[in-house]
């Protein structure tokens, strides 16, 4: 059994749809990477999974139960990061952390010290004086100090700093070693090829691509360049060759992956001299769902 | 942190490029709340006037009304006045002292919230990032407010006028004296609100503490008022207010050092903005524990701890109203025992203190509505999602606010009751009074249990009215409890208001009609918590 299971989620929000059958999955010990744009449906979606807003159609399962009616029970085993995090602005850090810890059974004191360490943060100081990244801080370590089975986690990253990523990084690897899952919803590429096992790419509340990067990198073109002696231009009309362009004998195209051994041989055959070929990064794969027709991108 | 002050004083150029932007951006953001106030404001003036024209339709009652005026309860809450036995002064010894110290506290929370608030929020950062110069925002902020206290004070002379409140043959100077000491005490406030906006790191810090100054300056003319050296009340401002005295003396000069002081006030306020950091006050937050109490880790203890300041703070104002309210019964009583004042529902010692019980409960329902419509606020600031998805049901969200609120109730009640017989007692000899009018306090609590009950009802149902419909519901009901009798409602419609409908103890006996409002209560919060169990949150 998954631990999220959602299928054909909808939502909408008076009379503009949010959320138009969304599918999502987290296995046990996964860390799911959701990707997709600011207004895409992300939070709107977590806020489903953790019973805040109730669906307007489709199935959804969390640890196997109903999150809108079993909520108090469910949370039990999760933990989430909001995006925007908001703290009572009369206590400290430190806690509001034991507060938000103590909803769902309380926090070991030690794991409470590392973490606060590790993110280097003073808890000691009223929450209405730190900076957002610290306020994330504040919220990211009452989350990773827990040993809760699930952490749903809404861009928590975004106002931190490259070091303090690094140990998000460290920990979100510990937890998957643990066979605890997660819910990581991100802007970042970079993190999300780093953690994810698989990867949800959504479009105006619309699920467009899923699997694991290397399943989701078959679907779309491979980069290659290369330099030749002969003549190329046999090439440029080649099968499954885009966006062909030469300058001299410096030679860069796109390539369908299933045309690649055919691409390849005759490469070989036209004296190659140095030969480059790029995977597509995940921000590729992600812009080419939001390309339009002419090449601009966009959310829409 | 480092230091927030800059020891060199360096100027910046152009303090106040882009001010009329921005002030024409803050008359039209505040437009709404501006008409508010001055509705408020000059409807309670006026409605106090019409109401007394026709109560003291002859001097002999007016005469006696000043006789009551005088005794040192009287002076103690509203001041020494020398103009009570005209009707302007009647209608000035009624109203002028409450709304002016509504307007002056109303002024520092509006200048908080354009200035204080929006650095906090971030909007003022977004104008500072333009062309638009250090003192901009505040000044356009304070400017629109004392232009909002100037028309407040020349439409209360206006109605004053129109009202013929000035005796005959005296002109309308009264009328514009009582302008000018609404208007001033108003811009006092605003520049109270100005300098503790400068001083303060938070904005919550900013309302409480330029509150507590305006409450000090009240305090010290109060002082001054009831000893037979009146220093203390020359020295305060609200006492240059109170000693214009329109109708008596019309010592319409006291506004020059309310000018003088308020000038002063915003001239400090702007120098500190100049050598301050964005973002910081003058004054540090101080650091805090690391680790939370047991308390605080239970859901209701949160709560509790969250609005301890807030109990402690109306504990020793409800025990302050007590007291007085002891020291003025005695002598209000010859006034009462006459005229049958139709507010009073009876005559005697005990009708009067009924009435003082139904004020103490009246000042006690605030507190639970402010813990209450808290479920909102927290929610629209996001501090509800971090909790539901922490594993606190929705019913356990209203219903342990409910409990500290009530319980909070119960002491101010139990408080007030005690105070009040403490004092009245001590004048009385009879130290049974004070067991005796805590008990009979708490007749009040299933009535506002039912009010606070209304705001779970609003919160659960319709959400975004919550704020407003509960702080609508809360002046409405002072006005009807304190004008009942002018506004020809009938009876029966009322008593649904619990301060009219429950029974005046010790006056009128208990009766079991008070269950109808726990009843009430009890529906009301099933309801709101069946509407927040199947709504969206936030919503």
């Amino acid at each position: 059994m998954n631990v999220i299971e959602v299928r054909e989620l909808h939502k909408n929000f008076g009379k503009v749809p949010a959320l138009r059958g969304l599918n999502l999955e987290v296995r046990q010990g996964e860390v799911l990477g959701f990707l997709g744009p600011n207004g895409s449906g992300k939070t709107t979606t977590i806020r489903i999974l953790l019973g805040l807003l109730r669906s307007d159609g489709g199935t959804i399962s969390l640890f196997g139960g109903d999150p809108w009616k079993d909520a108090v029970t469910l949370h039990k085993k999760l933990v989430y990061v909001p995006g925007d995090v908001a703290l009572w602005p009369k206590l400290t850090g430190g806690e509001v952390i034991d507060v938000l810890s103590s909803l769902t059974g309380g926090l070991e004191p030690e794991r409470k010290k590392r973490m606060t360490e590790k993110f280097d943060l003073d808890p000691t100081k009223k929450a209405r004086t730190y900076s957002k990244g610290n306020r994330q801080k504040v919220a990211l370590v009452a989350a990773l100090a827990s040993r809760a089975e699930l952490l749903i986690l809404d861009e928590p990253t975004s106002g931190l700093d490259p070091l303090m990523e690094a140990a998000f990084t460290d920990c979100i690897q510990e937890i998957k070693k643990e066979g605890r899952s997660v819910l990581l919803s991100s802007h970042i590429f970079s993190e999300v090829e780093k953690l994810a096992d698989t990867i949800t790419i959504i479009k105006e509340g619309v699920t467009v691509e899923s699997g694991s990067l290397a399943q989701l990198r078959h679907l779309t073109r491979t980069h290659v360049s290369v330099i030749l002696k002969k003549d190329a231009s046999a090439l440029r009309t080649f099968k499954g060759i885009h966006d062909f362009s030469a300058e001299g004998q410096h030679i860069s195209f796109s390539l369908d992956n299933e045309a690649m051994p055919a691409v390849l041989e005759q490469i070989a055959a036209l004296d190659p001299i140095g030969l480059t070929i790029n995977p597509p990064s995940l921000e590729d794969l992600f812009l080419s769902h939001y390309k339009s027709v002419d090449g601009t991108v966009s959310g829409k | 942190m480092s230091k927030s002050i800059s020891s060199t004083p360096v100027t910046p150029k152009n303090t106040l490029a882009g001010f009329g932007k921005y002030f024409r951006f803050t008359l039209r953001h505040n437009l709404v709340r501006y008409l508010v106030w001055i509705a408020v404001i000059v409807f309670l003036i006026a409605y106090v006037g019409v109401y007394y024209k026709s109560m003291f339709d002859t001097q002999a009652k007016l005469d006696e009304f000043a006789a009551v005026g005088s005794t040192a309860g009287m002076v103690a809450m509203i001041g020494k006045i020398s103009c009570m036995a005209t009707i302007g002064g009647a209608v000035w010894t009624k109203i002028w002292m409450f709304s002016v110290l509504t307007l002056g506290i109303g002024m520092v929370f509006q200048v908080t919230k354009g200035a204080r608030a929006d650095e906090e929020n971030g909007r003022t950062e977004l104008f500072r990032s333009r062309p638009f110069g250090i003192h901009s925002t505040l000044a356009s902020v304070v400017s629109g407010a004392l232009l909002l206290c100037a028309v407040i004070g020349i439409l209360t002379a206006l109605s004053s006028i129109a009202l013929k409140l000035d005796p005959p043959g005296t002109g309308v100077t009264g009328s514009f004296i009582f302008g000018l000491s609404v208007a001033a005490i108003g811009w006092l406030g605003v520049g109270i609100g100005a300098l503790t906006n400068q001083l303060s790191a938070s904005a919550s810090i900013a309302n409480s503490t330029g509150s507590i100054i305006i409450m000090v300056f009240y305090c010290m003319r109060m002082i001054g008022d009831m000893g037979n050296n009146d220093t203390l009340t020359w020295l305060s401002p609200i006492g240059w207010g109170e000693k214009m005295e329109p109708w008596a003396y019309n010592r319409g000069w006291l506004i020059i050092p309310t000018i003088i002081l308020t000038a002063a006030l915003i001239a400090v306020a702007f120098v500190i903005e100049a050598r301050r950091d964005y973002g910081s006050g003058v004054l540090k937050d101080k650091k805090g524990k690391s680790e939370a109490k047991p308390l605080m880790r239970r859901s209701w203890g949160l709560i509790l701890h969250l609005y301890k300041g807030s109990i402690i703070g109306w504990s020793i104002g409800i025990v302050i109203a007590g007291l007085m309210f002891g020291s003025v019964a005695n002598s209000m009583l010859s006034l009462f025992a006459d005229t049958s004042v139709p507010m009073l529902k009876g005559s005697g010692i005990d009708a009067l203190m009924g009435l003082l019980l139904c004020f103490i409960g009246l000042v006690s329902v605030v507190l639970p509505m402010l813990i209450m419509t808290g479920l909102r606020s927290d929610e629209a600031k996001g501090l509800l999602e971090s909790q539901l998805a922490g594993g606190i049901s929705r019913d356990r969200m209203i219903l342990d606010r409910f409990i500290v609120g009530t319980a909070s109730t119960a002491l101010l009640l139990v408080l007030g009751g005690a105070s009040f017989g403490l004092s009245y007692g001590a004048v009385a000899n009879d130290m049974s009074q004070v067991g005796k009018l805590a008990v009979d306090a708490l007749i009040y609590l299933p009535g506002i249990m039912a009010i606070t009950g209304v705001v779970v009802l609003l919160f659960g149902l319709i959400p975004r009215a919550t704020i407003p419909v509960t702080w609508f519901i809360y002046g409405m009901m002072y006005f009807v409890v304190l004008l009942s009798d002018a506004l020809k409602i009938p009876q029966w419609v009322l008593n649904i208001i619990p301060f009219i409908g429950t029974p005046r103890v010790p006056y009128q006996d208990f009766n079991a009609s008070v269950f109808g409002y726990l009843a009430a209560a009890i529906v009301f919060v099933a309801l709101g918590m069946i509407g927040l169990r199947n709504r969206d949150v936030p919503r």
